[in-house]
């Protein structure tokens, strides 16, 4: 009897130890594909970023996950800046009407004290992802992933704003001993804005207007970012961190929207008011031989991925094999990034959960940043490390290293409670910049009504938060 | 006639009186379901204190009112719409009726070049304002375009953002959209005035401005009137074409009160401060059309 019983539990421990084996050698995407066919003949809804995102997700995730797990997904897009917006007020109405959120990650703080995102934890330790989450770069795990110790959502896409600029224009002899004699320094990728500014100045004086310096967004929602890197490597504080008031209206405030206002003036006519397209179609027609940018325009400029039909609105690149990367200020601006989350009110937690884990998973998720339409930039070690990602156009492994270095390095977007209001205020103060009101002003008006929203949220609560971005490499490391 | 009779004939007299209003009833109901129970809920919500981060349900007094009195930028976005108001509303007026005067004459295809005048106002304004942003594109605008061609090869005006240049354009695209709908109802009142009278007065002398003042516009008044209230409520609500064009900007130099409302209300989410501005701005405007109204009516009498 005792034997038989041994004899079961020999085999049952044998059974169990080789259920571990093969879940161990199953890679985190397997595990969610074979655990949500349990779901198979259900539906989730996932809400993100429209057009082009909602294309991408369409071609390198959804209609596979279908195909694999037999769970049918719905995309619900919105523009970039109403998606937070959108999340509120469906969170406040509980409708489930999303099961999966793609969130920024400087709305984290907001949308986990409201309680609209729900802490997946659990899941992570029952279908065995924290292994595969180690893979995430540092500074797309970190704040992007966790809040107050819980974690929320994986950090799914590398936004780090590096320098494109032309290597032909800047190795080029003749240009190189003009600018030396013009401005004393040899012509290099500039490492700071002042030296930025001075290139972007010597190209449009001696060749405009078949070439101008230099081009950048200079639409509202997006310029602020920009502006952001440069005040804060400015020594520029948005708050004193003791009394909470806003700093911004600073010296280092000024002399940084000083300059952003100055430097359009050696930009392209009309680029006071130019959005993403216009810029990108700029830089890829060749009229510029600079601009800060996203990682997408550095697979563009090299013809990557344009020849799919849902890209024929991007113009024909003229610089492929021209382009060299670089970084403005040592420490770039990451923002704002996505992140990929549960919505709290979903009825299919799990469900959303592991499409969640499948789509950012290193094999997938290498496979998405591949798809032309996905706009999804690497974000993991072993994205910056793939043989695949360096073989799509000569120059690539510069561009990954530069974007890992920039990882590394960057600084975090602003996130504190309120952050859409406070970017709100912010945007204004650039926008009134631009068009014509001294920037003196238009941040004591910024500084202003940031005082009034710190107050409103609560000081405390607001400084508690402030301290916890600061940590997370909100501000230049060696400030 | 006996009792029965005389009860009988009185109760049908009553129920006959009262079936009008059982059969508007529902109708009514509705209505003002649908109508006042924003307002009235709006109203309840400014005496709370709700947001994004805070759900205080329980009544907090006149904190969200005596806010009002303190916001400056409220107070700039009602001046703003004031000014768009001014301006837009006259200038629609007269070019409809000028329209309306021009189209009343004979003309090959009249009818075909009245549907084509009212294209702009059937289109929705987001395509109308972000259109016009392309129009006022400062490299690649045909407005800026044949201002180079045509005066100065290197003038540049980036219209959406120059403080100088952003109302008019806003004004521009405003107009252009509405003034058909002023022009379509000034056409039917005036196409009603009787040409015997306004013969009549030119055998006896009249000018075409006394014609106009003293034959025509008290004909088609009531109508100018109920256009000019629908289309100043319209303006003072005006969202659609500024957003597009200019989302309120430069900061927020062409920011109205629906603009201010959404940021308030769906991006802040200040729900009960939004409630305050709403209620205040629903008590304004009611006393406005309330007066406005009046004087049509005293208006109307006095002319019969």
């Amino acid at each position: 009897m005792l034997t038989k019983i041994g004899i079961a539990l020999a085999g049952a421990t044998a059974l169990a130890l080789g259920s571990v084996q093969t879940v161990a050698a199953q890679s985190a995407d397997e595990i969610a594909v074979n655990a949500a066919k349990q779901f198979s003949g259900s539906e989730i809804t996932i809400f993100l970023e429209a057009g082009l995102s909602e294309l991408g997700f369409q071609e390198s995730a959804t209609r596979k996950w279908t195909e694999l797990t037999g769970i049918e997904v719905n995309l619900v897009g919105a523009p970039t800046n109403e998606m937070y917006s959108k999340i509120v007020i469906e969170h406040k109405g509980n409708t489930g009407a999303f099961d999966v959120v793609d969130v920024q990650p400087q709305w984290m703080p907001d949308l986990v004290e409201m309680g609209a995102l729900e802490p997946i934890d659990s899941y992570i330790d029952k279908y065995g992802y924290a292994e595969e989450l180690e893979d995430i770069a540092p500074f797309y795990s970190g704040a992007w992933n966790t809040y107050k110790g819980k974690t929320y959502a994986f950090g799914d896409d590398g936004d780090v704003l590096v320098l494109y600029f032309r290597k032909d224009l800047f190795d080029d002899a003749n240009n190189q001993a003009l600018f030396k004699e013009q401005y004393g320094y040899d012509l290099n990728a500039p490492a700071d804005w002042g030296q930025f500014d001075d290139v972007c100045k010597f190209y449009t004086d001696n060749f405009a207007p078949q070439l101008y310096g230099c081009t950048m967004v200079r639409s509202r929602g997006l310029t602020l970012f920009f502006w952001m890197q440069q005040f804060k490597l400015a020594g520029g504080r948005f708050f004193d961190i003791e009394s909470m008031r806003s700093t911004i209206n600073s010296d280092a405030g000024v002399s940084s929207l000083q300059a952003l206002v100055d430097r359009t003036e050696y930009m392209p006519p009309g680029n006071a008011t130019w959005g993403f397209v216009e810029k990108l179609s700029a830089w890829l027609a060749g009229e510029v031989a600079m601009t800060v940018s996203w990682p997408a325009i550095g697979r563009w400029a090299e013809g990557v991925g344009t020849d799919h039909e849902a890209m024929t609105w991007i113009p024909q690149t003229t610089i492929a094999n021209k382009v060299g990367y670089s970084v403005v200020g040592k420490h770039p601006e990451i923002a704002p990034g996505f992140a990929l989350a549960v919505s709290s009110s979903s009825k299919k937690k799990e469900s959303a959960y592991l499409f969640n884990q499948w789509a950012n998973s290193k094999n997938i998720s290498l496979e998405r940043t591949m798809v032309p339409v996905s706009i999804r930039d690497p974000f993991r070690i072993s994205h910056y490390e793939s043989a695949e990602l360096a073989a799509q156009w000569p120059n690539a492994p510069a561009f990954l290293k530069t974007l890992r270095e920039g990882g590394e390095l960057g600084m975090q977007n602003l996130s504190l409670r309120s952050t859409a209001a406070y970017q709100e205020i912010v945007s204004n103060a650039i926008q009134a910049a631009i068009g014509g009101t001294d920037p003196q002003k238009a941040l004591d008006q910024a500084a202003s009504d940031m005082n009034d929203l710190t107050d409103r949220v609560g000081v405390d609560l607001q400084r508690d938060a402030y301290k916890a971005w600061i940590a997370g490499r909100g501000y230049p490391p060696e400030s | 006639m006996t009792i029965a009779t005389e009860f009988g004939t009185r109760g049908g007299i009553l129920a006959e009186r009262n079936l009008k209003y059982v059969l508007i009833a529902p109708a009514v109901f509705i209505i003002l379901l649908i109508g006042l129970y924003p307002i009235l809920h709006s109203l309840v919500v400014s005496f709370q204190d709700v947001s994004a981060l805070f759900e205080n349900y329980g009544f907090v007094g006149f904190m969200n009112y005596g806010r009002l009195f303190g916001d400056e930028r409220l107070w700039y976005a009602m001046l703003h719409t004031l000014v768009i108001t001014a301006i837009a509303l006259p200038l629609e007026l007269v070019l409809g009726l000028l329209m309306a005067q021009l189209f009343l004459e004979k003309m090959p295809l009249r009818q075909l070049m009245v549907a084509l005048a009212i294209i702009p106002s059937v289109l929705s304004p987001v395509v109308v304002g972000a259109s016009w942003r392309l129009m006022f594109d400062d490299r690649f605008g045909p407005i800026n375009a044949a201002i180079r061609l045509l005066f100065d090869e290197s003038f540049s005006l980036p219209w959406v953002i120059s403080p100088i240049a952003v109302y008019p354009a806003l004004l521009i695209t405003e107009v252009w959209q509405w003034t058909p709908f002023m022009f379509l109802m000034l056409y039917a009142a005036l196409s009603n005035v009787d040409q015997s009278l306004e013969e009549a007065a030119k055998i006896d002398g009249a000018g075409y401005w006394t014609i106009f003042f003293r034959i025509a516009l008290p004909v088609i008044w009531p109508v100018m009137a109920i256009a000019l209230i629908i289309r100043a409520l319209d303006l003072v609500r005006i969202f659609d074409i500024a957003w597009v064009l200019t989302r309120g900007g430069p900061g927020t130099f062409t920011e109205t009160i629906s603009i201010y409302l959404y940021q308030r209300g769906f991006r802040q989410f200040e729900t009960s401060y939004t409630a305050a501005m709403v209620v205040m701005i629903v008590i304004v405007l009611s006393v406005v059309v309330v007066w406005f109204l009046r004087r049509m009516e005293m208006t109307g009498a006095q002319a019969r």
